[in-house]
């Protein structure tokens, strides 16, 4: 038989070997996109019984953020941070890992938690603006402000990661007749998240919340938001740690579902 | 037309090794992406690849020595404005610590102002708002500071038993210490005073109160002596000797040849190798006892030092750490080792392990700790260790209510009551009271 021949047989036969597996990868994923329904029909159905209302759009179709590293310090990093608050300042670090910078604005305290106290009376003629301007160099996302029309009011944002929001990692910023008086909240360098999840689903995210929810005794009759994203905790062996998790918000309050344990907190 | 049609037929040719290997890619790639059956769990290769390269990533990282880090057992009390809550069976790896920890490292890494006070002083402090720690052990301060990665200030601690964070003023917590003499010292802190509040006002569990809250009735009680609502319940060990059957493991985890000519039995059943300066002694109590002399830098008795060729306390105890963990490796069943005493002087140091099931300490009724080891120089010239394996059973006995131990222990003035497994060689090790 001819070389070309033969060939063209082995040809056909991968083709066909293709064909197969192409038709059991895409059977594989209509069996998993009708078990997804399934699933999302009954989560309903389960919340509906226990008087709280989940609308099926808020069922995450995503995966749990995935792991990120430790967040290092960075004393510089940090150190720009504060001066674009307090102006110009010197730190000194007073152990414990805290560093105290001081200005002729105030003075603002540095934990090795991530925490930011700021207590400082500087003149600020715009605070929407500084806080814009403050919040996109350090990767934050402007939550809410309640500035009026003298200057007087708090801007609160939160940090945001390439990866995703920490949601615990908010940093207020109180004015008042367009005086900044303090900042408070955390503050963490940017951390590039491991390649892959791992996590519980935000369907078994919910189901925890739910179990959670009956077992404590909270109650609320909806749930209005769920995302991805992280808690930032902080331990004796690691000062920042990010936990990848799920916020569950209903009408009455936010929960945080660690994706890795399950374990469901409220917020503080 | 001859030219033309080679031509052809090589351009065919390509095309079909080019379809080929097309085809063939493809295949694997969708072969590596189908989910495997049975006991692969349904998953496909590149996902197990995945979890495989991510477990391998977060598998645990070794401390400097290449052991575990050092744990401790720790009983904590958390008093807020509305409550007092107090738990005694767990470590310094246990969440509720690792929490608490951030302040204590904060508070201790901060620490001004000392000043010396009376016991009475520290006492008076207890029932107020505040974070107590108990390490159970006089801890030197070198390795607390290795604990919460911030330096004690060791000019007054040189060890730590006892800690008291209290929140004061909005700015400052206030931080109380004893040390493993009894001395008492209060510290101004940076710890913000206002999370400290909201951390021990989230605490929940059983309430616990200390003996001196509680009346003349446990006055002859040391005053820390924890009483705690709802003890957490400790099952029965089950306890064997595995000496016997691991002699030859101990001998080359011990770095000797266990085939060597230089091993003989005494009268007195005890087993004896020797080699080179060193001795081992296998005792038919499950007791081990080595004797050796200066180490090589690549043996497991050479202690490295970073400075000066004086090992410091932290390195020796993570030396002696490393070699009771290797000797002991999976033979002690659910007991962990914790680091139990450590002093250091005259260019020798002499570090001591215990065991622990669950957050509770094993005592020998000897008195004896499950582990010694001596340190001369920059080598391990001596240890002591007990080769037991402890398995936890279902069975949880129930203790002597906490008045009738206190009664009994009235006769020791002083004594702080507390609940440990004690060991007596037999197979069934129960928890009991203990006054020390």
């Amino acid at each position: 038989m001819k070389t070309s021949r033969l060939k063209s047989i082995v040809i056909a036969i991968l083709a066909l070997v293709n064909v197969f597996l192409l038709a059991l990868l895409v059977s594989r994923g209509v069996q998993d996109r009708a078990a997804r329904s399934r699933a999302e029909a009954q989560l309903i159905r389960l919340y509906a019984a226990s008087g709280v209302e989940l609308p099926a759009a808020l069922i995450p179709k995503t995966e749990a953020k995935p792991a990120c590293p430790d967040p290092v310090r960075k004393p510089d990093l940090e150190a720009a941070f504060v001066s674009e608050i307090l102006g110009p300042c010197t730190a000194q670090d007073i152990g414990g890992g805290i560093y105290r910078h001081a200005g002729e604005n105030g003075q603002c305290l540095m934990r090795a938690s991530g925490a930011v106290e700021a207590a400082l009376d500087r003149p600020i003629s715009d605070p929407d603006a500084f806080s814009e301007a403050l919040f996109s160099a350090y990767g934050y996302a402007a939550l809410r402000s309640d500035v009026q029309s003298d200057g007087s009011g708090d801007i609160v944002a939160v940090r945001m990661l390439p990866s995703g929001m920490v949601f615990n990692a908010e940093l207020t910023l109180h004015f008042f007749r367009s005086r900044l008086l303090s900042a408070t909240g955390f503050f963490l360098p940017d951390v590039e998240p491991a390649e892959s999840g791992g996590g519980i689903d935000g369907v078994t995210a919910l189901v925890r919340f739910l179990d959670y929810s009956k077992g404590s005794g909270e109650v609320c009759t909806a749930v209005t938001d769920v995302r991805g994203g992280y808690l930032l905790q902080s331990t004796a062996s690691a000062a920042q740690r990010l936990i990848p998790a799920w916020c569950v918000t209903t009408d009455v309050n936010r929960y945080y579902v660690n994706a890795l344990t399950g374990e469901v907190s409220r917020e503080a | 037309m001859k030219p033309f049609t080679d031509k052809k037929a090589r351009r065919v040719n390509r095309l079909q090794n080019l379809a080929i290997l097309l085809l063939t890619l493809l295949a694997l790639f969708l072969s590596a992406n189908l989910p495997l059956f049975g006991a692969l769990s349904d998953r496909s290769l590149i996902e197990l690849a995945q979890e495989r390269l991510r477990r391998e990533a977060d598998a645990p990282e070794a401390g400097p020595s290449g052991a575990a880090p050092l744990v401790f057992p720790v009983r904590m009390v958390c008093t807020s404005e509305f409550a007092r809550v107090g738990t005694d069976a767990i470590t310094t790896l246990s969440d509720e610590f690792e929490r608490a920890g951030t302040f204590l490292g904060e508070a201790l890494g901060s620490a001004y102002a000392p000043k010396a006070i009376g016991e009475a002083d520290f006492l008076a402090a207890l029932p107020d708002e505040g974070l107590y720690c108990d390490f159970t052990v006089a801890l030197p301060s070198e390795l607390l500071s290795g604990l919460l990665g911030v330096s004690v200030p060791e000019a007054e601690l040189s060890s730590v038993r006892r800690l008291l964070l209290s929140p004061e003023d909005k700015e400052a917590a206030a931080l109380y210490a004893q040390d493993g003499a009894g001395r008492c010292f209060r510290f101004s802190s940076a710890v913000n005073s206002a999370a400290l509040t909201d951390f021990l006002a989230a605490r929940s569990g059983g309430s616990a109160d200390f003996a001196f809250m509680l009346g003349d009735g446990f006055s002859r009680l040391s005053p820390y002596t924890l009483v705690l609502s709802d003890p957490a319940p400790r099952c029965t060990l089950n306890a064997v000797n595995v000496l016997s059957g691991s002699e030859d493991t101990i001998l080359r985890r011990a770095e000797f040849n266990a085939h060597t000519e230089n091993r003989f039995t005494e009268s007195s059943g005890t087993v004896i190798v020797r080699e080179g300066g060193s001795a081992l002694y296998l005792r038919p109590d499950g007791t081990v006892d080595y004797q050796g002399g200066a180490a090589e830098p690549d043996s497991l008795y050479y202690v490295a030092a970073a400075d000066g060729g004086v090992p410091t306390l932290s390195e020796a105890a993570g030396a002696a750490q490393t070699l009771v963990a290797t000797l002991l490796q999976e033979l002690t069943g659910d007991a962990a080792l914790y680091l139990s005493d450590a002093s250091a002087g005259n260019g020798r140091a002499e570090i001591s392990f215990d065991l622990m099931a669950d957050g509770t300490p094993i005592r020998f009724s000897n008195g004896s700790h499950a582990a010694t080891v001596v340190i001369e120089g920059q080598s391990i010239t001596a240890f002591t260790l007990r080769v037991r394996s402890y398995t936890l059973t279902e069975s949880a006995p129930l203790l002597l209510p906490f008045a009738q131990a206190a009664a009994i222990a009235g006769g020791w003035d002083g004594a702080e009551l507390i609940v440990a497994y004690v060991d007596a060689g037999a197979e069934e090790v129960l928890p009991a009271w203990i006054a020390e």
